[in-house]
Formats: structure tokens, sequence, C-alpha cells
């Protein structure tokens, strides 16, 4: 079956949203928790699967997510219909009553941020019950000393909790590319370990001071990335539930918006074609 | 899944938590040099000061926006929301406007700010006031602005449908300001503010003693129909009263249903 496909959902990408290529939506948590709201974040409009992307769960923390902030975002899920949630694996703060340091590191990589990481999402997905939900490989700019790697760390926690995978393509390409891996190898290690998977696709930009790949949303989709989702499809068949494209800067015209959705699906479908 | 898979677990999670502790104090202030020793071959500095100035950017950026209206009263705005991030950590769960809130409270507790700067910072206080508010209230707004979303056909009704009684916006705070730095230039100060939203704006009115007198009487009380709401008001008549009601409506404070 093919995956359901849309957009992560932006002012600036609302007037396509009924692009016949779109049947999926991601809501932004952040965005849509705005306590003065009256509406449901996505108006009138339907669609076959959507999905809820939260920032601060902070999953790799010593503690759980504070249940305010978990019964916001399960509102924010009922009331657009949301099948599910996702979060990112990193720490955004050290834990209840902590500091926040504003956007998500890796945790380190070892076997004590690993229980703490599967104790946490037990506790998510108790709370969410049939809202699945979904754990995003993040890009980092840097890593903590550990004693195992990101796909093995990444692995266990999927088969120990039973959560789905968010595999952020640009994600992977990034780290394959700052930090010298194989982005087909981590794929092709990690989607066994997934029963369920859901797929981010963006375009960034290689930063040649730094010398590194930056996932900034702010370009086309790359064609390293497409490739690498051509190979996810295959390689997931059957797996990926929907694959949202994010982009958060220098916003595409109207058709920029359409192109790039529907080569996503055209690519879905060929993959589909190919099984 | 339960705590029994983790044998050990209540040595290894106290290490964690103090891992973690060390390393999101660290990060959070931009200390990185405090984490040196914990990072692997080929990771350096340099690769995690990007993280932290990307992060100190984005929220010096996100809190100049949230306190844009102290531009008028700060000349050297940018470099407190500087000083200010640098010192204080971001809290857990920072949502919405709780860094703002807690920028203002670390700027009052600085220099005596001037009368002008005092109210802009009880505008934008005020304006948080009204957020956290509708937060801890949602049911309350939604079900008022519903209310207030039909307020033009209601409106014509108030005086003969009977079964219509008027609802107060429930979402309401009220701030005085001293001087009319935020105020018309012929506004009495000081002048008591109310602040109240209307869908997802946040609005101000300064009220008429007769205006502030109904929205009293309402507070006191479940929603009156407008014949008990004439019963119970001796100081105007039907149609000041009638008038009154549907100057509060049109403003966002008064709806019916």
């Amino acid at each position: 079956m093919l995956p359901a496909i849309g957009y992560a959902v932006r002012e600036q990408n609302r007037p396509i949203l009924d692009d016949p290529a779109i049947n999926a939506a991601e809501i932004t948590f952040e965005r849509a928790d705005d306590p003065l709201r009256v509406d449901r974040y996505l108006h009138d409009a339907e669609f076959d699967y959507v999905s809820v992307h939260a920032l601060k769960l902070s999953v790799a923390s010593p503690d759980p997510p504070a249940g305010h902030y978990m019964r916001a975002l399960k509102a924010i899920a009922q009331e657009n219909e949301a099948r599910s949630v996702s979060d990112h694996l990193g720490f955004t703060r050290d834990g209840e009553g902590g500091v926040e340091m504003g956007h998500f590191a890796p945790p380190p990589f070892t076997e004590a941020a690993l229980d703490a990481t599967c104790r946490n999402i037990d506790v998510i997905q108790r709370y969410f019950g049939d809202i699945h939900f979904y754990l995003e490989n993040i890009a980092w700019l840097f890593r903590f000393t550990g004693t195992m790697d990101e796909a093995e760390f990444l692995e266990r926690v999927l088969r120990k909790t039973g959560c789905g995978w968010l595999l952020d393509v640009t994600n992977v390409y990034a780290n394959g590319t700052n930090h010298g891996y194989d982005p087909y190898e981590f794929i092709e290690r990690v989607v066994p370990a997934a029963d369920r998977m859901q797929i981010h696709l963006a375009g960034g930009f290689y930063d040649e001071q730094a010398g590194m790949y930056i996932d900034s949303h702010s370009h086309p989709i790359p064609e390293p990335v497409w490739d690498l989702y051509r190979f996810a499809l295959d390689r997931a068949p059957g797996k990926i539930d929907a694959v949202f494209i994010e982009r958060d800067q220098n916003f595409p015209d109207e058709e920029g918006w359409r192109q790039e959705v529907r080569l996503a699906r055209k690519i879905a479908e060929t993959a589909g074609a190919v099984r | 899944m339960n705590d029994t898979a983790f044998p050990n677990s209540d040595c290894h999670r106290a290490d964690y938590r103090a891992q973690l502790q060390r390393y999101a104090r660290a990060l959070a202030l931009a200390h990185n040099d405090q984490i040196s020793s914990d990072l692997p071959p080929r990771i350096t500095l340099a690769h995690v000061k990007m993280f932290t100035d990307g992060n100190l950017d984005k929220r010096c950026d996100k809190l100049l926006n949230q306190v844009e209206l102290l531009n008028e009263v700060y000349d050297d705005l940018e470099e407190r929301v500087i000083r200010y991030i640098r010192t204080v950590p971001l809290s857990a769960y920072d949502t919405g406007c709780t860094d703002a809130e807690h920028f203002l409270e670390w700027l009052l507790r600085g220099d005596t700010p001037t009368a002008e700067q005092q109210d802009c910072i009880v505008c934008q206080r005020s304006r948080h006031a009204v957020e956290f508010l509708a937060r801890e209230n949602r049911l309350a707004h939604v079900r008022f602005q519903d209310l207030l979303s039909i307020w033009d056909r209601t409106a014509r009704e108030l005086e003969q449908n009977s079964n219509l009684r008027l609802h107060l916006n429930p979402i309401r705070v009220t701030a005085t300001f001293q001087t009319r730095t935020l105020l018309d230039e012929e506004a009495d100060v000081p002048a008591r503010v109310l602040f109240f939203p209307v869908g997802t704006d946040i609005r101000t009115a300064v009220l008429e003693p007769a205006g502030e007198s109904l929205i009293g009487r309402l507070e006191q009380s479940e929603p009156p129909t407008f014949d008990e709401l004439c019963h119970e008001t001796n100081d105007c008549q039907r149609e000041e009263l009638l008038d009154l009601c549907h100057e509060l409506g049109d403003m966002g404070l008064v709806a019916c249903g």
C-alpha cells in the first residue's frame, strides 16, 4: 500500500493542501498550540492521515515528559483527528524543573541513556494509546562519547519499545555527509527494527566554511536525498505509513510546492510498482 | 516494558541524571568548554558552538519579537536581551510567552523603570496573562468565542428573546497605565485598561463608568437575560442599557446565548 503523502503544514503551503497529490498533513505542535485558538489547526481540511510533530517531549531526558505538555499535545492530536504523534531522539532539557537548551541534542549513546529513553517512550505510548508514537532520528552537529553508535542505539530503542520510526532521510544524509558514515547502511540496519515508519524529506545547504551539510529546511530536496528516499521505500515495503515534506525558509512559489510533493508521490508509486 | 527490565537502575539513573544536568546547563548558556572532555575524537568545540550559537540566536530573535513593544521605551533593548539570554537559561517546557515573561521579571529586577517603561512592561505582561488565562480556562474561552461569532445575529434579538442570556468574556485582565504612552493623547491617567481576547487577537479597552459597572454586575452572578438585567440595574434606562450591551458586544466583551 502507498504511504499517505503530504506536507508539514505551514501558513505558506495552506493554499495548496487540496492538491490531489496530498492526502496527509503533519502539524507542528509548537505552532498549533496557540492558547487563544478557537478553530482546529487544520480548519475544514480533511486528510487520510494526520500526525502531530512535537519538539519538547525530550525522550532522552532522565524524567518522562510532564503531564501538562502531553495533555496539550494530545488535545491538538484529538482536535485534528491525528493518528500519530512524533518527536526526536534527543534531549532538550535536563529534567523536571530544570533548564531547556532550545533545541534537541543527541543523547550520549550509552546503556543509561538507552534505558531512560525507553522508559520515557513507554510512558508516552501508554499515555497516547491508539495514537501511535514515532521517534525521529536527528541531524546532529556534535555528539557525546558513548558506547555504541547511533544506528545501534536507535535499533535497540525501536525493538524495546515497539514505537514507530520517523526516518528523516535528510538527517541521515546530513549525518552521513558530516560524520563520514554510509547513509544507505544506516537505513538498512535500522529498518528491520521498526514495525511501522514515517518519512521526513527536506532540503538544506552545504556550509563551506563549517564543512557541513546543514539541515535547514530551506532548499529543494537534493538529488541524493531523493535517492535515499527511493532506497528506503524499497527496503521497507508496507511499513511506511506516511511521508511528510518539511520546509521552513525560502518558501517556493505555488508551483514549487506542488512539484515537490508530486515527485514524492510519483517516486512512491514507482517503488510500489517495482514491488 | 517495565522497570524490572533495568537491573541496577537506581545507580545508573542517578548518574545519568547528573550527566544530563551537566550537559544541559552548560549548553543552555553556551558554556561549551564545560563539556569538552565528553566529546569523542573528531568532534570539536567548534561543532558544539554551532549548536549553541544557533540556539541562542533563535532565542534572541523570538524574545525581541515577543517584547517588540519595549523598543519604544528602551534604546538598548537588544543588548539587554542578549545579556539576559547569556545569564538566565531557558526554563524547562518554555512555551509561548514564558521566556518573555521571565525576561520582563529580570528587567524589573535591574534598573528602576521609568513610568513609560513601566507601562510598556505592564502592557506586555497583561497580554501574557490573557494567554495564560485562556490556556487555563480553554473550554470557557472557546465557548464564549463561539457565542461571540454569532453576536451579529443574537444582538438583534437580545431585547425580545427571553431565552438569550448575556455572557461576559471569561478571559479578562485589568491593568493600570500611569502615562499616556500607550493611550490616546487626551486620555485621563492613571487609566484602568482591560485586556481580552477576540478570536486569536488580544484587544484592549478603557471603559466608561457605565461600562465598568455593567461588567461588574455580570461578574457577580449567572448570565442574566436582558429583562433580568434591566430589572436589577437601576442606574440607567432600558434603551441606554441596550445600547451599552451592544457596544460591549461589538467590542467582544459580552455575547449572547
